[in-house]
């Protein structure tokens, strides 16, 4: 769009109605990468990103974190951009870039006004195929991924616990490992290992790219064929699915900390949406806003008004950011004076009481408003939209599912189902303590 | 008022700086003024696209540096409980229908003001504004929910002693306002928080919630007539007189201290620094935000950033930023890292650096390129619309402000940059803290 358009269309705008919501689009290119195009012309920005369908599920044994690395060097330069042009030539044009690595994708992005897309294309889809991997580089940067995880990891202890945790409830499955990697596997990543994994991963089939913003369907379609569409696919990636573990019976792990903060987190193993169903996901998302959102919830009530055993109680549950299964975790931060082990028995009954007894119309009614609020929220800026459509396109949900998965699920769903849902994941649990240090 | 400099704004000849920035697709330059018959006024920015409304209410004079010292955790207190309970809602009911109808609201002090911030969708606006009502006009501090708020306040404070970010902090804060209302803490500690009763908080109610101290932003999906009607209908309870405030006199942060020490065993050290900063009334402030942001404003762009991880991979991050307060102004930075003396050399070698040979001219032409298209990147929300309305209001910005961002930006020279730098930045002076080992 030529400046004069942006300026016209800006004008028009300030004395027009609601901007009409366009439907996302999507294309293949012929090497089989994926193109998304979701058009918000309340901004005059785009958001560009590519989204590699591998994460630190796929690190070998022994070199966790080595997708999270990889995503560090991915900075570092290329035969064509050398070390710094990359940032040089997004910022010089007035934009900003970060990435993500997550248990299944990895995801590099960058904001700019929409006549820089083209700019900010050609620099993706150069170092999709030329990364230069240079060894100094590459010792520079383990320190700083070493920092990240002291930070991260190490200076917190309710995230050491639940790295042990997670490394416990999954076994040998790759979720167990973290995403930043150990640090024993970190300080052990070679370069070819590195190499190895960008030349396989790196792959345009292997690759979403997904835009939002101010921006026309069919120029961001040309744009990505003249560079994305010229890369050759060299291999295709099909990774095995790993056996589902199962938990049987009761387990917990205490660890002291040094400190005299307190946390107690409760595991249940789930279905993620893209590995089981929606309308498997959608009852329990629901049972985790009654039992756990806002200080109206089940647990809440029980344990922090009536018990006062605790100050604080969340719920995570994120059926769609797991390609695989995932967990149904509780999180209690328990009053100075509270044993932790009463807080096990009470959340108990508290999900026992649930599984027994069916839900009130009005619970329910207050569960799916604030569901369906989240998503009007989270659906606000052309940023957040394009991850969440990442998010739910590399772990295998199909585009037309997206805008309607909630919605749709959420008229229908019963309270049976609901109830039913919590049954059949509590049976089993995995319970952390962080003690104090006295 | 807004509006009208906009048309003008559009006619500024356009370099490609100003092109990203002349672009109103985020809709702020149509902000307006508004007033109601009761006298209420707010910044709007009204924006149909989506179903959201958002809102930001802050009443002056009411943080923590106001509390009593011997109550420290007052005000705090105070704004955690007007959400137990209000009117004829107790703390369960209260939340209930919050809840039922996906309202946002929170309640919170910084270290000058009390800060509500409102989202909720356009059809249950009035629920909404009828909370925010009950809860400034009617909580009910009932004994049980004060006594739920203490404990967790007490767990705060343990968790906050577990943190290294948290401590370094806290302490920063007491060393640059040694002896001044300033140093004070926003949560207390175990002893001011018990000498706060429920007489404390009626009483800091009575003084901090009126007409007078009263500022208003709203951004979305509300009309300036439904906005005028809610106000003058739900607001009209707030009486119209203010009690004076405890007299906090201009303070400038001490200079030239530490590196101070806050022993722990931390896996990794935080680095707090940093010294008096600048006035955003101030003539040298757009100059200031560039300077600011080539040293460490920028997250991956700036001089601390290459110096410190792109150079020698001490940090994972660092920032510094601007703290623009009531009655001081403060520039600081933090950072954390194993290597805790090597970095805090290398941040005062950065600035003598910086001070001696100034920005290049390419430096600075992306500095502003990309502190203009990132304010209007950055507005995709109505929150964050609403939240700049509110920077605007409290920090008594000028009214050309937003309109007029890119081209005072614009403005700045490398040789104002360097002597702003000269005149502003002193390493000598920092503070230095360190959380650690």
């Amino acid at each position: 769009m030529s400046m004069k358009n942006i300026l016209i269309f800006s004008i028009l705008l300030l004395f027009s109605g609601p901007v009409l919501a366009e439907e996302a689009q999507q294309f293949t290119l012929e090497n089989g990468m994926s193109v998304v195009v979701i058009p918000e012309h309340k901004t005059f920005g785009v958001m560009h990103s590519v989204w590699y369908k591998v994460g630190s599920a796929d690190d070998e044994p022994g070199k966790s974190g080595t997708a999270h690395f990889l995503e560090h060097l991915m900075f570092k330069g290329t035969k064509k951009f050398k070390t710094g042009m990359f940032h040089y030539i997004v910022s010089s044009n007035g934009g900003f870039y970060n990435a993500f690595t997550y248990l299944d994708f990895t995801a590099y992005h960058e904001q700019i006004a929409s006549e820089y897309l083209e700019k900010v294309m050609e620099l993706e889809a150069d170092r999709m195929l030329n990364l230069r991997l240079d060894a100094q580089e590459i010792e520079l940067e383990r320190k700083v991924v070493l920092e990240e995880r002291r930070m991260g990891v190490e200076n917190k202890p309710e995230k050491q616990l639940e790295e042990r945790m997670r490394s416990i409830i999954y076994q040998y499955h790759p979720y167990g490992r973290p995403v930043i990697g150990w640090e024993k596997d970190i300080l052990n990543i070679k370069k070819e290992d590195l190499k190895e994994f960008y030349n396989k991963y790196y792959q345009p089939s292997n690759a979403i790219l997904v835009v939002s913003g101010s921006i026309d369907p069919e120029e961001v379609l040309a744009l990505a064929q003249k560079y994305y569409g010229s890369i050759e696919n060299t291999r295709e990636i099909k990774r095995d699915k790993v056996e589902q573990i199962e938990i049987v019976g009761k387990l917990n792990l205490k660890m002291k900390s040094n400190f005299d903060s307190r946390r107690w987190v409760r595991y249940y193993k789930a279905s993620s949406v893209a590995y089981r169903s929606l309308s498997e996901s959608i009852p329990l998302l629901v049972a985790a806003y009654i039992l756990g959102e806002g200080k109206s919830s089940r647990l809440y009530q029980s344990l922090v008004i009536e018990k006062k055993l605790a100050t604080d109680i969340a719920i995570e549950y994120e059926p769609f950011a797991h390609k695989e299964n995932t967990i149904f975790s509780i999180h209690i931060t328990p009053t100075a004076e509270a044993e932790l082990e009463r807080i096990s028995q009470e959340c108990d009954l508290v999900i026992k009481e649930f599984t027994n007894r069916d839900i009130s119309d009005k619970e329910l009614e207050k569960a799916k408003n604030m569901i369906l609020a989240d998503i009007v929220y989270s659906q606000e800026s052309f940023y957040q939209k394009a991850v969440q459509y990442g998010i739910a396109l590399t772990n295998g949900i199909p585009l037309e599912n997206i805008e309607s998965w909630y919605k749709q699920e959420l008229q229908v769903v019963t309270r049976q189902e609901i109830v039913d849902s919590v049954a059949n994941i509590t049976e089993s649990s995995f319970d952390g303590y962080l003690l104090s240090k006295k | 008022m807004l509006a009208r400099l906009l048309l003008i704004f559009l006619l500024v000849i356009l370099s490609k700086t100003n092109c990203l920035a002349a672009d109103n697709k985020a809709g702020i330059y149509n902000a307006q003024e508004i007033s109601s018959s009761y006298g209420f006024r707010a910044l709007l920015l009204e924006d149909h696209s989506s179903s959201i409304v958002s809102m930001a209410i802050t009443f002056k004079n009411a943080g923590y540096a106001y509390d009593p010292a011997e109550k420290q955790g007052l005000a705090a207190m105070a704004a955690a409980l007007m959400k137990e309970g209000a009117g004829e809602r107790n703390a369960s009911e209260f939340a209930e229908i919050m809840e039922s109808n996906g309202i946002e609201l929170d309640f919170d002090v910084n270290i000058d003001n009390l800060n509500i911030t409102l989202k909720t969708l356009t059809k249950n606006i009035d629920i909404a504004i009828e909370l925010i009502r009950d809860a400034l006009t009617k909580p009910l501090f009932e004994p049980s929910c004060i006594e739920r708020v203490k404990n967790r306040f007490v767990v705060a404070h343990s968790y906050q002693d577990s943190d290294p970010a948290s401590l370094g902090a806290r302490k920063f804060m007491e060393t640059a306002f040694s002896g001044h209302a300033y140093s004070q803490s926003r949560l207390g500690n175990a002893t001011t928080i018990k000498n706060i009763n429920a007489s404390d908080l009626s009483q800091y109610i009575k003084k901090v919630i009126n007409r007078v101290n009263i500022v208003i932003s709203v951004a979305g999906d509300i009309s300036k007539s439904k906005l005028v009607n809610l106000l003058d209908e739900y607001l009209i309870d707030l009486p119209l007189v203010s009690e004076n405030p405890k007299f906090i006199i201009n303070i400038d942060p001490l200079e030239q201290i530490g590196p101070i020490y806050v022993e722990r065993d931390f896996a990794q050290s935080v680095v707090f620094f940093g010294q008096k900063g600048v006035s955003p009334t101030s003539a040298k402030y757009y100059a200031a935000l560039i300077i600011n942001y080539i040293i460490g404003g920028s997250g991956f762009q700036s001089i601390l950033f290459d110096e410190l991880r792109e150079k020698r991979g001490l940090v994972y991050s660092i920032r510094t930023e601007f703290q623009f307060y009531a009655h001081t102004n403060l520039w600081y930075g933090h950072t954390s890292t194993i290597n805790p003396n090597s970095v805090i050399e290398l941040i005062r070698e950065s600035i003598a650096t910086l001070r001696r040979d100034g920005v290049s001219e390419t430096r600075l032409e992306n500095a502003k390129l990309n502190i203009i298209s990132g304010f209007m990147l950055n507005l995709d929300t109505n929150s964050k619309i609403a939240a700049l309305l509110q920077r605007v209001q409290i920090l008594n910005l000028s009214k050309d402000h937003i309109a007029k961002l890119a081209e005072r930006i614009n403005a700045v020279s490398t040789s104002e940059i360097l002597s702003i730098i000269q005149e502003t930045l002193e390493p000598a002076k920092f503070i230095f803290v360190l959380a650690g080992k």
